[in-house]
């Protein structure tokens, strides 16, 4: 899993695989431990209550399919896992800063 | 997940018979902006989609995940035509005004 | 394996059902000498493991589920282990309680 920030909403809507149906997407910077972008932004699946400026972590390869609540035999790679309040580094709570 | 805009496609007469009647894109691959970047990649379509159409697609063992794709040699799957995205509250993307 | 360092806490209220109440923790990669070495990422913790231990991490997804006994589950990044010492060519880089050697 890795940590990242919401940057936006992404709308696939009109003709997906069958499977996708419900699941939303939006764009996500993955960020290392200083809370700097970590490569390239990409689209997630998201299932829970989170928007953009969030700060999250996702999980990607075949196992961000599993992480949907409903149909798991999907073409997804990259999936919100959770919402992250506090991220405690080095006594600072990265979560608070806008990175 | 990451998007890109269908640019041609691969003819293949000889090819592994376990990837006979699948239809494989040219990828242009584009960054949250919607702006090229230096990466092509060749996707099997799962969608129907077409020339000109931004599309999301799914990488690694994650793009088996299709009925068209389970248990073939298959690393990436277009898997939604994309309609719309924002940034920041801002909007990038309008399928509709493509044109 | 993953040789990294525990560089952070991570307080999550709203998750997958199969990370509720789980710790996790923040870990960075690190090469044998302790040079940072590739993304750094978010992993469940079995060990109780703390900021600034040096820890083994799988990052592959059925070692992750078969540690949790969740054969559907989506894990991938798991901490499995405390590093007391690491040798390298007859020679001790690294001890938990000396740190990084050389």
């Amino acid at each position: 899993m890795y940590l990242g920030r919401i940057t936006g909403r992404l709308v696939a809507t009109t003709r997906t695989t069958p499977g996708l149906e419900g699941v939303r997407f939006q764009w996500l910077q993955p960020l290392d431990e200083k809370g700097k972008p970590m490569g390239r932004q990409l689209v997630a699946a998201v299932t829970l209550d989170v928007g953009p400026g969030d700060l999250v972590h996702f999980i990607d390869g075949r196992e961000a399919a599993l992480a949907l609540p409903g149909e798991t035999f999907v073409p997804i790679d990259a999936t919100v896992t959770g919402y992250v309040e506090q991220l405690a580094i080095g006594g600072r709570d990265l979560a608070r800063d806008e990175c | 997940m990451l998007i890109g805009k269908v640019v041609g496609s691969v003819v293949a007469t000889q090819k592994d018979e376990k990837l006979a009647d699948r239809k494989f894109l040219v990828v242009e691959v584009r960054d949250h902006h919607n702006q090229p970047t230096p990466q092509y990649i060749v996707a099997v379509d799962a969608v129907g989609a077409g020339q000109g159409d931004v599309v999301l697609y799914a990488t690694g063992s994650s793009a088996r995940q299709t009925l068209l794709t389970d248990g073939r040699p298959c690393d990436a799957v277009i898997m939604a035509i994309v309609d719309s995205w924002d940034l920041g509250g801002e909007n990038v993307y309008e399928k509709w005004r493509e044109g | 394996m993953l040789i990294a360092q525990v560089v952070g806490t991570v307080v999550a209220p709203v998750q997958i059902p199969l990370l509720e109440g789980r710790s996790l923790l923040v870990v960075r990669p690190v090469d044998p000498h302790g040079k940072p070495t590739g993304k750094t990422r978010v992993a469940i913790d079995r060990i109780g493991a703390g900021e600034g231990d040096r820890v083994l991490v799988i990052d592959e997804g059925n070692s992750g589920r078969q540690l949790l006994d969740a054969p559907q589950g989506a894990v991938k990044t798991v901490i499995v282990g405390f590093i007391d010492a690491i040798e390298l060519g007859g020679r001790i880089v690294f001890d938990h309680r000396r740190g990084d050697i050389g």
